[in-house]
């Protein structure tokens, strides 16, 4: 049963950790720290222009980088690969972009892919309406592109003319916090809410690792709890086990002691014999745990370098001697008292 | 249990009769030092022991429960009583072939208690207890279950050995010990032991 629960309470392990896994690499690929802020406007289409999230971009800078982009309603032809959005993107974040899209560099009519079949450079014609781009490619990931769109996606500077459209087009902010812990990114993103709160941007949507997040420390949760849980009942089924095998052991030995003393065998000796077997069992346990702390401390795999020169700092080797040895005596008096309880007993009333 | 008993034993075969729980045993054992007696006091040879277990290597026992190890084989259980009672490797093989064979457990001896009927085991436990030659044997319950076949084996087995001048005494309420007379037993004594101990002859 213990084996069972043991081998129970490992496949759980596995379970969660491959889950947790998952989570941890999905979280990964969007970027712990990436935000991305959505606001639908209406109105100039110049980024430079003041716009309903300026007031939040002001505070992001000091908690990491950002890039501002502008959506555009309709979308562009490329030449092969079909639609594209449009965004317009200002020259201050030429830089900040590099770091959103690996292998972003560059100017003027970028066309961001996740397709292979475009090798990187390669420039395609696009176009929105009467206007026409070569656009050159960039590669990069779907993940990254998700947050602008899952389809490829063309970006512009801001400066350069589009046609008219119906004046609408969604602000894109994408922010990278750098905080690198959950609870600090979690405070940003708590922080941006409140300030849309606060500014009265209704409109504004908020993607981030957050969900992902929740959903792992609910899974670290879990799984806290079923270990505690199996690892309890492995527990007392252990200590079940050896409660009883040490009961019938204590009996086995008293009903063997009290034969023997029958036949004559003095008391003292059956004393010595148990003394002499558990002074030999423990020293056999004692050298293998001896033998596993010894791996544990040269093994710097096993434990840090830092914890094993504390442990070693902890003893010189005579202290550790004697300690071992109390240690030893100890054990060696604990194991004997059942003994001695059995001796103590009439023969009379062992054998019946 | 058992109260106001005095008895002396010299030789012989003594038997304890009574009904269940009226002390029989509880005197085997008192005889033996298994039990400490809360008053009062057993001799032997004249003498209250001051090393018990002496005085055990001189006292064979069997016990109702028989007792055997059930790890060893038959031929180990007896070389073993032999061996702890101080006997030479010589006398503990001799010993040990003889009371096989006078049991009838030679085709046996190799094999665990667990592997033997009751009455074999039975006539395995004496063996182990005669095998170190005590000078007083006892016995609970020796022929409690046993067929009629069992049970003379070993009425004579302990016949042969009080006629040796050994000391046999025996707890039961079987009555087969007493209408067996022509099995040479000599009841040579009854024991009134409280209120409790009745012959069934009465």
């Amino acid at each position: 049963m213990a084996c069972f629960l043991f081998a129970l309470g490992l496949s759980l392990d596995l379970y969660f950790a491959g889950s947790q896994k998952t989570v941890a690499q999905q979280i990964e690929a969007a970027g712990l720290g990436r935000v991305v802020v959505t606001n639908f406007s209406y109105g100039s289409r110049m980024p430079g222009k003041a716009t309903a999230l300026s007031p939040l971009l002001d505070k992001l800078a000091d908690n990491g980088y950002y890039a501002y982009l502008r959506r555009l309603s309709q979308q562009a032809q490329v030449e092969l690969l079909g639609d594209a959005h449009v965004l317009m993107y200002r020259d201050q974040d030429l830089i900040d972009l590099r770091e959103f899209f690996p292998g972003f560099e560059g100017a003027g009519a970028l066309l961001l892919t996740a397709r292979r079949e475009f090798p990187h450079g390669t420039r395609l014609n696009a176009k929105l309406g009467s206007l026409e781009w070569g656009a050159r490619v960039i590669q990069t990931s779907q993940t990254a592109l998700e947050a602008l769109g899952r389809k490829q996606v063309l970006l512009l500077p801001a400066e350069w003319p589009l046609p008219q459209g119906d004046g609408s087009y969604i602000e894109v902010i994408l922010f990278e916090s750098s905080a690198r812990d959950s609870a600090s990114i979690r405070a940003q993103i708590g922080k941006i809410r409140q300030l849309l709160t606060l500014d009265e941007i209704s409109t504004a949507n908020l993607q981030s690792s957050l969900p992902l997040l929740n959903r792992l420390e609910a899974m670290q949760q879990q799984q806290a709890r079923w270990s505690t849980t199996v690892r309890s009942i492995v527990a007392i089924l252990i200590i079940l086990v050896f409660a009883s095998s040490a009961f019938l052991e204590y009996r086995e030995n008293a009903y063997l002691s009290a034969l023997l003393q029958s036949m004559g065998v003095p008391r003292i000796f059956l004393l010595l014999r148990y003394l002499v077997e558990h002074a030999l069992l423990l020293i056999f346990a004692f050298s293998l745990c001896c033998g596993a702390l010894t791996y544990l401390l040269t093994e710097p795999v096993a434990l840090p370098s830092m914890l094993t020169n504390d442990l070693i700092g902890l003893f010189s080797p005579l202290q550790a001697f004697y300690s071992w040895l109390w240690v030893l005596t100890i054990s060696l008096a604990l194991s004997l008292l059942p003994i001695l309880a059995g001796l103590r007993k009439e023969i009379g009333r062992i054998l019946q | 249990m058992l109260d106001s008993f005095s008895a002396e034993m010299n030789g012989g075969i003594t038997l304890l009769l009574g009904f269940s729980g009226c002390g029989k045993s509880t005197l085997l054992k008192l005889i033996a030092g298994f039990l400490r007696p809360t008053a009062g006091c057993i001799q032997l040879d004249g003498e209250s022991p001051r090393r018990k277990h002496l005085c055990r290597l001189s006292i064979g026992f069997v016990f109702q429960q028989l007792n055997l190890l059930p790890l060893a084989s038959i031929q180990q259980n007896l070389k073993m009583s032999a061996s702890l009672a101080g006997l030479s490797p010589g006398e503990v093989s001799n010993n040990t072939e003889k009371y096989l064979l006078e049991l009838g457990l030679e085709s046996f001896a190799n094999q665990r208690p667990i592997e033997l009927s009751g009455g074999q085991q039975q006539r395995a436990a004496i063996a182990r207890a005669l095998v170190k030659q005590p000078r007083i044997l006892l016995l609970d319950e020796p022929t409690s279950g046993l067929d009629d076949l069992n049970t003379r084996v070993i009425i004579r087995q302990l016949a042969s050995y009080a006629d040796s001048g050994g000391t046999v005494i025996i707890a039961t309420h079987d009555t087969r010990l007493q209408t067996l007379h022509h099995e040479r037993i000599d009841f040579n004594r009854f024991l009134p032991v409280e209120r409790h101990l009745e012959t069934v002859a009465d």
